[in-house]
């Protein structure tokens, strides 16, 4: 099932508790119950999106297991499955799905597929210089900035007056983007440009951070990146679907419904042999990552959390 | 001690002696050995991916009885792991066979309620697209699946499922569907079907769908209305096709036409007609089918003339000059090598942009971005369907009795081959073939852009604009220093300039990005003025120097010089700061980024050449100047105060004597410093948008091959195209520095011969 398939289901059913009271953790959500005997080295290789809360699970995760040892390395979600096939690490954290060919590769190693978990809702926003005057873009608007194919049937938007900034006439734009290791980077080319490719100039940015950092430093900047690296620097749009539609905020409830066009989930992938029990630190760690506790450092670190029947949804199939 | 003793050398310092002889001879050896094992290493990861597909013996699996060749099976294809082939009849039956008991044969009937009149087999969704007899279109999955034994075998398993069957064009009855095309995606899905029969004219008919909300469950989907589309296409139809997205219908008409029909939501309107076979005297096609993507068609004319059509924007010039871009469109974007006939079967992978085509008993494999044929060969018998492992790791080919056979395929790197790394390449979308590298993408059906020659590009572009930089400076500094400035200052300042080279280039690139990048971007006409400004007023300087009086010259010592001019410049430089705005305003309207781009059409980038060249350039310039300083310096003192005793000015005997007797030392410095900055990595890598371009222009980036090798190799699966590729890049890299230093070395060495004398 899709993403947007899966939030509009699941933004219906919990309507009453989250789409009100925006960014409050689901009081459904069970806490946290700490158990003993847990110890090991606790690998992660993966996103950059989603590094900063890797180590925030990480941090909370050894201070109830102090000898959990930690190493978390963030160099993009590419990087995710040569690790985990090689085994060097048990946790992949992607900021989107794993490609066939990935999970091709996997299985030709152990025989089953990579277990996939949701870990957290993410808004993929475009965000612009703070000074800029623009509000909101469409899809189109967007395929036509960062693509060379305009698969949405745009025309080419090289300066800030091509998609509507008459106070800016003439000003070029400058496109900031990720490195090609990074799901943001995927997902972006996948939904944003329709599957179509980026234009040369697009600047490859090592990490979402430096996206932000080039944008803010840059008046002419545009770029992309999760929700939970966006500072007071630069200024995230509203975004509008290609065919046609209300521009919305990548706001919780917008996420949750589907109606902004980038949300999108955040994985943790693991290697979990079927009908075999899991190593006890991982599956703690899972349990801790999808609980009330791991759930509330999505939301500190900016990112939108999992409603609670998701998060059931993801325990009740690691039992399999 | 008698005297003899004292003057023979002891044993132990002559063995010592030969010893070291032996081990520096040794080392000497051993360090050349193992850069040319290094090197072959790297080739030998690079080698693969010239290498072409090979396919193994096949196995054979005959027809068995309740699949007799009577009821000629309709669509036949395989699970992912390619243990369980199965094959589809006319009654709608499913046989599926075992790839390690040829005897055994499982059949499901799946109650479809009426006769298979067409069929497509969606092997990345494992979906059986059905039109029948009574004109409805169903969906069957296949349903594959693993299942896992205690003790962790694994066994595969099929459950098939009808997913859905919805009646298409029956308001006038319902009449068999000879041909359909499905496609779903996120938004929305699309059938599209050819009714025929009953000798009445062909109609086509369109489906779409939607998708309905529900509470506390899935959403069901269901038929939200049919189209009669039949008025839109041009000619007789024969065919018809859906998209992956949903988003088109394409229809073959038996003239030999394409009709492309474009939906937005509800509405479906003609794009395109086209006939791509209109410059041959038989203008049919005998195949269409989509490769990977839905963004390419394959064409196959009855001669064996096979093509490729893809969608692309083309740009058009209208009456007043200005360029606008048409909607995407059908366009041929290359050949394909000839069949020896009309394509008999046709089969796309579900992983990358390969695909099988077979005409007669000939079975070929090509790729669709690089048009290569990868493998290709005669199999002894007519071939009646082919079918691709969703893996890309197994042939099935169908014979006309009903057998069918499994071939092993080992093809790691389709998308690769001298073509797709060196030549221009037609990628889809594109409207015109292009060298781009864009490695990687989210999706399965991404086409890998795998071209080095922007990347060697790039190396070369920031080479060059960083010895544009670093070269006058470093070697008009170590002139100056060994040949006028007094030699109490040497000892200090060329200490200094070798601190310099030990900054960490990563310490570089860091301020390149984050100080440089800025302060360049706002003040760029201040920077410019200063480029221009301060080598005009040094050497106006040094021009007004010599025309002053004796008098006033002889009160600064020789070599004391430069205190003169340093106040000088460093006024011409603030100078050259405050004046920028003002030129800004002046000549470049007010802002140079936006007067670039409308008066050159160049784009203007933040992180740009010049950033990395006056960084690059600072990091090869104590290199160059170093060596350059040591060899003028080593020109013997006798050939100084002979040119000066022969009545030779300090300019002459520098200029005339001293540069070119040190001429090869310092050809050697330069080389050296072109070779740091052709590897250099971090600078490039932190201040650039390693933007893949291939143009000039000192305002925008590049990208350079160590600094893709330092992105994208973490992310590179071991053994993948990707990594074989970025270890092209290296070897591309070391042989460029190889022939550098090569040319450089026979360089030297003739102007060493030429002034050896002095």
């Amino acid at each position: 099932m899709t993403l947007s398939a899966i939030l509009r289901t699941t933004a219906l059913s919990t309507a009453a508790v989250v789409g009100v009271v925006a960014l409050e953790v689901d009081p459904k959500l069970k806490s946290y119950e700490p158990t003993t005997g847990i110890t090991g080295t606790l690998i992660s290789v993966g996103s950059d999106t989603l590094n900063n809360l890797m180590t925030m699970w990480a941090e909370e995760f050894v201070a109830r297991y102090p000898s959990v040892r930690p190493e978390i390395e963030g160099k993009g979600s590419t990087t995710a499955p040569p690790a985990l096939i090689a085994g060097t690490a048990q946790f992949g954290p992607m900021s989107r799905a794993m490609k066939k060919e990935e999970i091709n590769a996997f299985e030709a190693k152990y025989g089953y597929k990579p277990f996939e978990l949701k870990v957290a809702i993410d808004g993929l926003c475009v965000f612009v210089h703070k000074d800029n005057p623009i509000t909101e873009l469409t899809l189109t608007q967007v395929d036509s900035i960062f693509s060379s194919t305009y698969k949405f049937g745009g025309k080419p938007a090289t300066s800030w007056e091509a998609v509507g900034v008459s106070a800016w006439a003439g000003k070029p734009m400058a496109t900031y983007g990720r490195n090609s290791a990074s799901g943001t980077y995927g997902f972006f080319k996948e939904v944003a440009l329709n599957k179509g490719d980026f234009k040369s100039n697009v600047k490859e940015q090592p990490g979402s951070s430096a996206v932000v950092t080039a944008v803010a430093g840059d008046s002419l900047g545009v770029g992309y990146s999760g929700i939970g690296y966006v500072t007071s620097g630069v200024k995230a749009l509203a975004l509008a679907p290609a065919k046609g539609g209300k521009a919305v905020e990548p706001t919780y409830e917008n996420c949750l419904s589907g109606d902004y066009p980038l949300a999108r989930f955040l994985y943790v992938y693991i290697n979990k042999a079927p009908g075999k029990p899991l190593d006890p630190m991982v599956k703690e760690f899972v349990k801790f990552v999808l609980s009330k506790d791991g759930q509330d450092d999505v939301r500190k670190d900016g990112y939108f959390p999992l409603t609670a029947e998701l998060a059931e949804e993801q325990l009740a199939a690691l039992e399999k | 001690m008698s005297a003899e003793a004292r003057y023979t050398t002891s044993r132990l310092t002559l063995w010592v002696d030969g010893f070291m002889t032996r081990f520096i001879r040794v080392g000497g050896v051993a360090v050349i050995a193992a850069v040319f094992l290094i090197m072959i290493f790297i080739a030998a990861v690079a080698l693969p991916l010239f290498r072409g597909a090979t396919v193994g013996t096949p196995v054979h699996l005959p027809a068995v009885a309740g699949v007799e060749p009577a009821e000629a099976p309709m669509a036949f294809g395989i699970d992912e792991w390619g243990e369980m082939p199965f094959l589809l009849d006319r009654a709608g039956r499913l046989h599926f066979r075992s790839a390690t008991a040829p005897g055994m044969v499982r059949t499901v009937d799946p109650q479809l309620g009426a006769s298979v009149t067409s069929v497509v087999w969606q092997s990345y969704a494992q979906r059986l697209v059905i039109g029948t007899g009574d004109g409805r279109l169903v969906l069957l999955e296949t349903g594959y699946a693993p299942a896992f034994a205690d003790d962790g075998s694994r066994r595969i398993t099929a459950r098939p499922e009808q997913v859905g069957s919805f009646p298409i064009g029956q308001g006038h009855g319902a009449r068999p569907i000879i041909s359909i095309g499905y496609g779903e995606n996120d938004q929305g899905k699309l059938a599209a079907a050819l009714l025929g029969g009953d000798g009445k004219a062909p109609e086509v008919h369109a489906l779409t769908f939607t998708r309905k909300r529900k509470l506390g469950g899935g959403g069901a989907t269901v038929v939200d209305q049919d189209h009669d589309l039949t008025a839109l296409v041009k000619g007789t139809p024969t065919k018809v096709m859906v998209d992956d997205d949903a988003e088109s219908v394409l229809v073959l008409s038996k003239e030999g036409d394409l009709s492309y029909i474009f939906r937005d939501g509800n509405a479906f309107t003609l794009r395109q007609h086209v006939r791509p076979f209109a410059d041959l005297a038989d203008p049919t096609i005998s195949s269409v089918e989509y490769v990977l993507g839905d963004v390419t068609v394959v064409l196959g004319h009855p001669s064996g003339v096979t093509r490729k059509f893809s969608l692309f924007s083309r740009p058009v010039t209208r009456p007043d000059g200005t360029i606008d871009h048409e909607p995407r469109m059908f366009w041929q974007t290359g050949e394909f090598d000839e069949l020896p006939g009309p394509a008999t079967a046709f089969h796309a992978a579900a992983s990358n942009k390969s695909y099988a085509v077979a005409s007669g008993s000939t079975l070929s494999l090509r790729h669709g971005t690089s048009t290569a044929t990868r493998w290709e060969g005669d199999l002894g018998f007519p071939i009646a369907g082919v079918a691709i492992g969703s893996k890309y790791d197994r042939l099935v080919v169908l014979d006309r009795q009903a057998g069918l056979h499994l071939l092993p395929l080992h093809d790691p790197h389709p998308e690769s081959g001298l073509k797709a790394l060196f030549g221009k390449v037609w990628y889809e979308g594109q409207s015109e073939p292009i060298w781009d590298w864009q490695s990687t993408g989210g999706t399965d059906d991404f086409e890998p852009k795998l071209s080095m020659v922007p990347l060697i590009f790039g190396t070369l572009k920031a080479t060059i604009y960083a010895m544009l930089i670093a070269v006058p400076i470093a070697l008009l500094a170590a002139i100056y220093t060994s040949e006028f400035m007094h030699p109490r200052f040497k000892g200090v300042i060329k200490p200094t300039m070798e601190i310099m080279a030990a900054l960490p280039s990563v310490v570089l690139g860091f301020l390149a990005a984050l100080l440089v990048a800025r302060l360049f971007d706002d003040r760029i006409p201040s920077i410019l003025c200063a480029l221009v400004l301060v080598p005009a007023v040094a050497m106006a300087i040094g021009a007004w120097w010599g025309h002053l009086p004796r008098n006033l010259r002889v009160l600064v010592k020789p070599g004391y010089e430069v205190f003169v001019m340093l106040p000088v410049l460093v006024v011409t430089v603030w100078v050259a700061w405050s004046i920028g705005p003002v030129v800004e305003s002046v000549l470049f309207a007010g802002d140079f980024r936006a007067w670039w781009r409308n008066s050159t059409g160049l784009s203007y980038e933040q992180r740009n050449s010049l950033v990395v060249g006056v960084m690059m350039g600072f990091a090869i310039i104590p290199i160059i100047y170093t060596i350059a300083e040591d060899a003028l310096s080593n020109v013997p003192k006798a050939l100084r105060s002979g040119s000066l005793a022969l009545g030779g000015s300090r300019w002459q005997t520098a200029m005339r004597v001293v540069v070119p007797t040190a001429s090869a030392g310092i050809f050697s410095a330069l080389m050296i410093g072109f070779g740091r900055a052709v590897g250099e990595t971090m600078i490039v890598v932190m201040a650039t948008g390693n933007t893949a371009i291939m143009d000039f222009n000192i305002f925008n980036g590049m990208r350079t091959l160590s600094a893709n090798i330092a992105t994208e190799l973490p992310e590179a699966p071991q053994g993948g195209t990707l990594y074989r590729t970025l270890f092209l890049g290296a070897i591309i890299l070391f042989a460029m520095t190889f022939l550098i230093n090569t040319v450089a070395e026979v360089m030297r060495q003739r102007l060493r011969e030429k002034y050896k004398t002095v």
